[in-house]
Order: C-alpha cells, then structure tokens, then sequence
C-alpha cells in the first residue's frame, strides 16, 4: 500500500527538478525549502467518504476529475499547518475563479471523530473557499488507509506532514509538494502538471 | 522632600504611568486574535498570535512547523548554547540575543529577527503601531511568566474530588489505585532524584529536572451543590493543587468544572459521568457522558416508534437528569405502562431486573464495564433491546483490562474493579507524561497543549476504545457503542455522540 519509499522520492525529486530548473519558480520553490515529487500512487481504492454536505462518495470517483486537482489532508482543530495551507489553496482559488480557469480542490480531514460535517462546513466558511472545494470526512480506519494510500500518515494527527497532492486530470501522474508553496508557486506549478504518459 | 527623593519619586511616576500606558487586557485581546492586528499583505492570511503560539505563548510543533515560544520568560532573554537547545527544530533560533519592543516590533513588521535573521512566510508579517506593540509587549511579559499552584522545584500537589452521591465502592476503589500509583511513581522519583543529585551535569540533564514527588490530596465534597465552589476554593487557598486526577460523582460535576476554570488546573476525568455538556479550557472529559448516551438511547427509541418509556434506576438525582434529557428529545417518561424501559442500574442489578421482562429495554451502562460475564448474564435473560455503552466491552474490554488487573494484583488490591482502576490509571500515567514533556514550563496551560497531540499516543489502559484530542478539544473519545440483543448475540454500532 506504500505509495513511495524515500529512495524512491529522492530519484523522483532528481528527475524533475533535473528537467525543470530552468523554470525560474521551480528553482525559488526549492531554495525555499520546497520538494516537488513524482511519487507512485497505486490505483485509489473505492473508500467512503462523508461530504461536508452529508453526502455519501467514494474515493476514487471524488478525485476523478477532468481537471486539474489540488488534494490536502486537514483537521478543523490544527494550530498551525492546516491554517497557513488552507489560506493559500483559498487563496490560489479566488485566482483562479478571477481568471476563469477550473479548478478542483479536495480537502480529507484526518480527525474524522471531531470532523463532522458541520464542523468541516464551519472550518471551509471561515477560510471562504468557493464552489470546487469539497471536504470529506468519513470512517477512522478508512481515512488511515487513505493517509496510508498517499504516504501522508505519521503516526498522528499532529505530526502529518505539510504536503499537497496535484494532477492535470484523472489519468495523470500524481505531483507531490511537500513544504508550504505561496498560492503563486502552486498556481505555477499547476500549469506545468504533466499529462498522463 | 529632599530634592534627590522628589526626583526619584518622579521617576518612579514617570515609569508607573508608562507602565499604565500599556494595557496587557488589550495584549492580550490582540494576542488571542479579538482586537486587529492586520496583516501587512492584504491577501495573506491573518491569525491572532495564539492560533500557532497557543495560550500557553509555549509555542507548537505541528505539521512539520516549529513555533517556537514567545511568553516573556522565554522572549525577553537571550537564548544561549544551554536554553536554545530547545530549538533544535530550526537550528537557526538556537542562539539569538533577547528580544526588546524594538526588536519584537521589527520582527512582527518585517520578520527580522534581532540576530539579523529573516523568518520563513510562516510567520505572518503584521503592519503593527507603536501602541499596539506596547499592549501586547505587557501581556507578553505575563504569559506563563507565574509559577503555577501546587508545583514546586521538589514536589507536585495533585487532588481527586469525590461528591456526597458518588458510589462509596468505585469511590473507595479509584483512591486505592490513585494511592498506589503514587506511591509507586514516587519510589521511582525518589531513585532518580537521588541518582540525579550526583553531580552538577546530571543535575543540569533535562530528564533529571522533571521529577517531583507526586503528593496526592482526597477532597471529598459534602453537602448541596451549591456549597461546592467554597469548599473547592477553601481546599485550594489552604493547600493549592497543581491538577486534578480522576474524580467521581454522580449527577452534578458543573461546580469542579468551573473550579477547574477559575484556578486554571488541568482536570483529568475519566469516571466523571456528567459535566462535559459545556467544556472549557482546563477539564478534559473522557467521554461526553450520561447526557449525551441518553440523547443516543433517545434516537434508537424513537427511530422504532418506542414513544413511551418506563425508568428504572438506583440514584434518583442521576435519573431526574436522564429524564430531563429523554423528554427533551421527545419521549414520555411514564411511572405508568410503558412501551420500553430505559435502565440506568449497575451490571448486577440490571441483569436481575430483566428477568420476566417483556418490554424491550435499553440499557445506559455509563462507567460501568460491560465485559463478557456482564454480556452474558444480560444475554442469559433472553430479554430484548439495545445496550449503550461508551467503553469497549465483551473479550475486547476483558482484553484491554488485562493489564490492569495485573498490576492491582502485584499491589495487592485484587479486590478493586479494573475498570475503574483502568480509568483512574489512565488519567495519572496522562498527567505524568504531560509533565515529563513540559520539561521546563510546567504552565497548565503548556500540559494541556502538550496533551492535544500527545494523547492519543499515551499507552492506553482505560475501557474507551481511542482517547485523542486536538487544539480546543476536550473531549477524548467520542462515541459510544449501541448494541442491539438478537438472537443470543449483541450487535454492536458504533455511534459519533450526538
């Protein structure tokens, strides 16, 4: 179920940033501390998931989108990492929308027994996130699969790491961003996504 | 007046009405985000200090993000080789000179640090005025700069409470365990102690200067519950405590709640089965409680049309409380004919109850550890209904309990129940890791803040099936279970406390 092994990003970090240094952001994002990776994601597994709404979804057909797509792990109560990240996908969004461009943005809470719809509808109200942003919440087990199934869980909620998820559309490679972009970088980053092989 | 005297009472003046001039209150509404303090990029996101710095100003290590502290003792010193190891995080925090207004206002306005460094976008930039920065300065100064109640360089005062109403047997059993883990716990401090006394360097070694000898106090309440807050603050002014450990009761637990607040001690309250119905800061509940269990039972009645309930029940204040609860939630609670029966009776007498019964009865099992020789003389009866149960129960809780029993028969109390004994150890052996992580600021609020990430990785003794808390979260697991009898079995759902 592990999506990459550390050596495996290193390769991944090498060959992107390898091909990509001349973009000048990319050479900025790293100097700051940014690791961009191409991890091996397998296939996503039909998991249940609770919309902020109530709604019942699975997994793998909420992150099927035929545009680009941002996916974060958050919890409602977090002190410092959800916030600042949360922040800047809203703000990377109100971008977007002003240039017309899709976008679509999944947020999965990783403290799913506090994180109850209502709860995650209040966390999204207060950072004004717009239509195209949807946030789950779902069974404990099934939400640590799905940490497990992109390599963001460790241990705790407290100790998740700061990471995003990217791809173009449904078929394409998963694009791993670890460390906090500004909505800048991102946007930038989300224009260069690769298509699928 | 000598004319050198006038001059320095002028100047003692002069500093008394600048100290005015800065208004910590209004520090303190800036620092917890209730007054602006703008960002100086209007797009960037914009949070009170405490959001990332926490209450305690101990700072935060979340996310991969390290926040470091800013409460004045740790602010307005220069961090040295020996303090700045606490920084290891960002190496570069590791020796910096102490910060003044100056330094702190160019630091908020361009995130400069007074060793010339420039902190990462993490740390908002604030476009902040000289008035401002004063008030905030004064509360900065305050925060986590008292010594807390009860704890001192040798020794940490804890107290558990126990009401008039209270069973006299788990009562009995959670001070013999609470007891027993002292004693226990302060043998091994007094070995480390005297190991730790050897030389200057061990002295000085972080996991040396952690230990206190737990002294442990009873307050047992007596009376109305409107007399509770006197006795509580008399106990507290007489013989301050740092936390309260465990603790039981019955109906009524708001009076030790808002004790807990108005003396700002981390209350620990695995047995409590009341109070966690308006949490706040310094308690931390184990679970929602009786009023939540009967909102639950209330749903499962009336999603099967059971309209009409009988009670049954042993401590009539407790049942006053759920009956309160059901009727809010639309059910008729009747002394008359009744579709159903909602129990509130311990294992024994449950069980008894249910013989020749032919109403389906729910049954609020609270505290009380249902393991399998609970299940099956319920099962045994052949009565139907649902059980609702916050803790684990059957194999899986005899299970859990294992090690509890284990460790009262190596002390000699075979005699006490293990789940009450598991509950009351869980509570202390989370106060003692609290205290070993706090390291150096033993501020009530910094053990809290510790325990939000730290808990749901304490070794678990206790019946709950997964204590976590978070940032603001007080209570620790979060659910219940609702098991359905059919057929000779239980079928257990587990349920989110509505």
């Amino acid at each position: 179920m592990r999506t990459n092994t550390p050596h495996g990003r290193r390769r991944c970090l090498r060959w992107l940033l390898g091909g990509a240094l001349a973009t000048p952001w990319l050479a900025r994002a790293a100097a700051g501390g940014l690791q961009v990776l191409r991890p091996v994601v397998a296939p996503l597994p039909s998991v249940a998931l609770q919309t902020m709404t109530g709604e019942a979804r699975t997994l793998d057909h909420e992150l099927a989108a035929d545009v680009p797509l941002v996916l974060n792990f958050v919890f409602t109560t977090c002190s410092t990492s959800c916030s600042l990240q949360t922040a800047v996908l809203a703000q990377l969004q109100r971008e977007r929308q002003r240039q017309g461009r899709a976008l679509r943005l999944a947020s999965i809470t990783i403290d799913p027994e506090n994180d109850t719809p209502q709860q995650l509808r209040r966390f999204a109200a207060g950072f004004g996130t717009g239509p195209g942003w949807q946030f789950y919440t779902g069974r404990f087990d099934d939400l640590l699969r799905v940490q497990r199934h992109f390599d963001v869980y460790r241990g705790s909620k407290a100790s998740h790491p700061p990471v995003l998820l990217l791809r173009r559309d449904a078929r394409a490679p998963w694009v791993r961003v670890e460390g906090f972009p500004q909505a800048a970088e991102l946007a930038a980053l989300i224009d260069t996504l690769p298509a699928a092989a | 007046m000598p004319p050198r005297a006038a001059a320095a009472a002028l100047v003692l003046l002069g500093a008394s009405l600048l100290a005015q001039a800065a208004d910590a209150e209004r520090g303190r509404a800036l620092y917890e985000g209730r007054a602006g303090l703008r960002s100086t990029e209007a797009d960037a996101p914009s949070f009170g200090c405490v959001a990332c710095h926490r209450p305690s100003g101990m700072g935060n290590f979340e996310g991969g993000v390290a926040v470091p502290p800013i409460a004045g003792p740790m602010l307005f010193r220069a961090l040295d080789r020996d303090t700045g190891r606490y920084f290891k995080a960002a190496a570069g925090w590791r020796v910096r000179p102490a910060y003044d207004e100056a330094a702190l206002g160019t630091l908020l306005r361009t995130g400069r640090t007074p060793d010339g460094q420039v902190l990462p976008g993490t740390m908002p930039r604030y476009a902040i005025g000289e008035s401002d920065l004063g008030d905030l300065v004064a509360y900065l100064r305050t925060l986590s700069a008292s010594p807390p109640a009860g704890l001192d360089e040798g020794s940490v005062r804890i107290a558990t409470i126990s009401t008039p109403d209270a069973d006299p047997a788990r009562r009995d059993a959670m001070l013999a365990t609470l007891q027993q883990f002292v004693a226990q716990k302060n043998g091994q401090s007094r070995h480390e102690a005297h190991r730790s006394a050897q030389s200057q360097r061990t002295r000085e070694m972080v996991m040396y200067r952690k230990f206190r000898v737990w002294q442990l106090e009873h307050w047992a309440l007596q009376g109305d519950a409107s007399t509770w807050a006197a006795q509580l603050d008399a106990w507290q002014a007489a013989r301050p405590v740092y936390a309260i450990v465990a603790g039981i009761g019955a109906a009524q637990w708001a009076p030790v709640d808002a004790f807990c607040e108005r003396h700002r001690l981390p209350c620990l309250l695995p047995l409590v089965e009341v109070g966690a119905e308006s949490p706040g800061f310094y308690s931390l509940h184990f679970h929602a409680g009786i009023d939540a269990d009967a909102r639950l039972a209330a749903q499962e009645l009336k999603a099967r049309g059971l309209r009409r309930v009988a009670l049954w029940d042993e401590a009539p204040a407790l049942a006053a409380r759920v009956r309160e609860i059901l009727q809010a939630q639309g059910l008729a609670v009747s002394e008359g004919p009744a579709e159903a029966v909602v129990s509130l009776l311990p294992p024994p007498a449950h069980a008894r109850r249910l013989d020749g019964e032919s109403r389906p009865v729910l049954w609020l099992a609270g505290t009380h550890g249902l393991g399998r020789q609970e299940l099956e003389a319920v099962l045994a009866t052949a009565s139907t209904g649902w059980i609702v149960t916050p803790m684990r129960t059957g194999e899986a809780l005899d299970g859990q309990l294992q090690r509890a029993r284990l460790w009262l028969r190596g002390r000699g109390l075979e005699g006490v129940p293990a789940d009450v004994a598991a509950s009351t150890l869980q509570a202390a052996i989370v106060l003692g890791e609290g205290l070993a992580h706090a390291d150096f600021a033993f501020t009530p609020e910094y053990i809290l803040e510790l325990l939000e990430h730290g808990l749901e990785n304490v070794v678990p003794w206790s019946p709950y099936p997964r204590l976590a808390i978070g940032p603001g979260q007080r209570i620790a697991s979060k659910g219940s279970w609702v098991g359905a009898l059919e057929g000779g079995r239980v079928h257990w759902r587990w349920t989110a406390s509505p």
